[in-house]
């Protein structure tokens, strides 16, 4: 029934324009081989160029919402938000399934669209419920800056809790890996690209505060009670650099907190 | 900043705190506002964990550890030789606030000893606490110790700063508190509780008249008992901890494994381990009554008090209660379908949810997050059996036990028989039908 095995849908990477995509193959009720943001040198497949369209993005959006099930967007979201492989064609299948089976696809849990879906969803919001707790801030005057490494772009699900938390400070959330700022200035929110980040030098009272902390973080454990794998569970390993607790004092430079100079893309 | 002295206190006072097992920061939802500092979730937020793999979510921190007092199985009694310092209120506070700003916690556990007499000690905290809420600001998570023997009315006005505060319960039982906390008594402890758990009750009522009438201990009240130190049972200290929750209304009970830290002939030697294993097991029961509508004397009896060092006690229930077994996951109740190992409070709400759609089969139950190791002995879809059960190798007491487990028992020997009565064989075949 659906064709369009050799075309690769090509999309600016934006969530608009995986929408676009998304409605360009129920439209044309093609499946595509690929839906794509990075555009190959040598293509295998024939590539259609993705013109982003934020009105059909949008009814798409409000019409998934009416047909499928209220809150369905957000699921569709943490897909865009994700970094799983084939999220583009996992967002076609589930959105396929959803349309023709309605309501009770929210569910039918043991399908595998919705199941991976589901999955993939719950994921994203962990990483941004773990990134609250994990996130540190260092004070260069007048805001208070955070580089991460995320496992997806969790930067947008996070940004309003420290806005809502600390509405009279001005914030920095640096995203390494997506190559997302975040910025809250006294609660007012602001998201940009920036290829690179680098920070001023740390002063004598925020040395002083990360000495304190890892001077507490290694007392509170209790020796006799040592249990590394449970430590690694809950703390897996991948966020221990972005940890001041978890650095010694002389990798100040580990996250290139260096020399102010912002650069960034358009 | 005075960087040197605040570093040597921080030091001593947190390596004296660590023992309190408590570090919790949910129970309470802040906003945000505009002009204040902080805010908190219902969840919790958890901001690192300590290589105990212990969570840290609070500053946990005594405010002092000079004390009066002299409890045997305390690191700061008076007799003990140890370093001694106390913060000052400014201090405490700034260290806090400047600790939250860079994210590293989500508020302050303050705790202390006993310095000069309960009142001086209490006033302290309250003054701490003053100095954060309306100085700074400071609108995180903030955990008090209630401490015992002080003026109500201080008590009353720690309660209205606070958002959760708690009194050691110490030990299991008062026998036991009396031989070695001898100058506090059942008594002394229990009066902040009680006061605590109606400060709470009254204040819920006011709050429903008037909208902005001031909160006393929105999370909550919790507590902690030391386990091991002292002979109790399990079936004692689950019955204590059950007390506890419907008489005080407490949001916890902790359990802290006894940690021997000082000599002394009425303790545990100071070569004990501490019983990590039991404490385990015990929390795992704490939440078998909690979220799962266990009660403990389900969990145990008099004549099998303690619990199952190889088998978790939700799997150990099961496999004594054939009767309640095989449950139809299609149509069997919330309740029921709690009590099935390998089903958690989770993956039940999602097979209530899934089924309403659809009829649910065996094999898809593992994507609704069902540990089909251990459940399938006990289930049925649409009248159906797990096939693999009849051919599986593996028995069902073996898939019922941890790795670990396992090879510690099977190493000792070559038949897995856990219980007199009845029997793995026999249990297995009752539950599979193969009489």
């Amino acid at each position: 029934m659906y064709n369009g095995r050799n075309v690769a849908l090509v999309y600016d990477g934006s969530f608009y324009g995986l929408l676009s995509a998304a409605w360009y193959a129920l439209e044309n009720k093609i499946t595509p081989a690929e839906i794509t943001a990075k555009r190959l040198l040598l293509p295998i497949f024939e590539e259609k160029e993705i013109e982003t369209d934020e009105k059909k993005a949008m009814r798409l959006l409000h019409g998934i919402e009416n047909r499928i099930f209220k809150g369905v967007s957000k699921k569709v979201f943490a897909l865009w938000l994700s970094d799983r492989e084939n999220k583009e064609e996992l967002l076609l299948d589930y959105l396929r399934f959803g349309l023709s089976h309605g309501q009770k696809t929210a569910r039918l849990l043991t399908e595998p669209a919705v199941c991976e879906t589901e999955k993939t969803f719950r994921a994203v919001y962990n990483e941004a419920h773990r990134l609250k707790g994990f996130l540190r801030f260092s004070e260069f005057d007048g805001f208070l800056a955070a580089i991460t490494e995320p496992s997806c772009n969790a930067l947008p699900l996070i940004i309003g809790h420290f806005a809502r938390r600390f509405p009279e400070e001005n914030l920095l959330i640096y995203d390494k890996k997506h190559k997302l700022a975040a910025l809250s200035q006294r609660g007012e929110i602001s998201l940009f690209d920036a290829d690179e980040f680098f920070f001023p030098k740390r002063s004598l009272e925020e040395k002083h505060y990360r000495i304190l902390w890892r001077e507490f973080y290694n007392t509170v454990a209790i020796k006799e009670r040592l249990n590394e794998k449970c430590r690694k569970t809950h703390l897996p390993v991948r966020f221990w650099h972005q940890l001041t607790e978890m650095s010694e004092e002389n990798d100040v430079n580990a996250l290139n907190f260096e020399n102010i100079k912002l650069t960034f893309n358009d | 900043m005075d960087f040197d002295k605040i570093y040597q206190k921080l030091k001593i006072l947190t390596d004296a705190a660590k023992y309190d097992a408590a570090c919790t920061s949910s129970g309470v939802t802040k906003k945000g506002e505009r002009g204040m500092l902080g805010s908190a979730s219902e969840c919790g937020i958890c901001h690192s964990f300590s290589a105990d793999g212990r969570c840290i979510s609070l500053l946990k921190v005594l405010l002092t550890n000079v004390c009066v007092y002299d409890c045997k199985y305390c690191v700061n009694r008076a007799s003990n030789d140890v370093k001694r310092a106390a913060f000052t209120p400014e201090e405490l506070a700034s260290l806090t606030v400047g600790f939250y700003r860079r994210n590293y916690i989500e508020g302050l556990f303050l705790s202390s000893a006993v310095i000069k007499n309960a009142d001086y000690t209490a006033e302290l905290m309250l003054k701490t606490l003053t100095l954060l809420r309306n100085h700074y600001r400071f609108n995180g998570y903030i955990h008090v110790k209630a401490i015992p023997g002080a003026d109500p009315l201080i008590t009353e006005k720690i309660g209205y700063l606070a958002d959760r505060m708690s009194v050691n319960i110490e030990l299991p039982s008062e026998k036991s508190l009396n031989l070695l906390a001898p100058d506090k008594t059942r008594k002394s402890i229990v009066a902040p509780m009680k006061q605590i758990s109606e400060g709470i009750i009254q204040s819920k009522s006011e709050i429903v008249k008037y909208r902005h009438a001031p909160a006393f201990v929105p999370a909550g009240q919790s507590t902690q008992m030391i386990v091991g130190a002292t002979p109790e049972t399990d079936l004692q200290i689950m019955r204590l901890s059950s007390a506890l929750y419907s008489d005080y209304k407490m949001k916890r009970v902790f359990f802290s494994a006894y940690i021997p830290t000082v000599e002394d002939s009425l303790l545990p030697s100071v070569d004990t381990k501490p019983p990590l294993l039991r404490e385990h097991r015990l929390y795992q029961a704490d939440w078998l009554m909690r979220f799962y509508g266990f009660s403990a004397d389900e969990l145990l009896c008099e004549s099998e008090p303690n619990f199952n060092p190889y088998l978790d006690p939700k799997c150990s229930w099961a496999l004594r209660h054939p009767e309640f077994f095989p449950v139809e996951i299609n149509t069997a109740p919330k309740e029921m379908l709690l009590r099935v190992p390998g089903i958690g409070v989770k993956s039940a709400l999602r097979i209530i949810y899934a089924r309403r759609a659809s009829s649910l089969r065996l094999e898809g139950l593992s994507k609704l997050g069902v540990v089909m190791k251990r459940a399938r002995f006990f289930i049925t879809a649409g009248g159906r059996y797990d096939e693999a059960i009849k051919i599986s190798s593996r028995s069902l007491i073996e898939s019922m036990l941890s790795d670990t487990a396992l090879s510690k028992i099977s190493c000792c020997a070559g038949q897995l028989s856990l219980f007199d009565e009845p029997t793995g064989e026999g249990l297995m075949k009752c539950i599979t039908g193969e009489m």
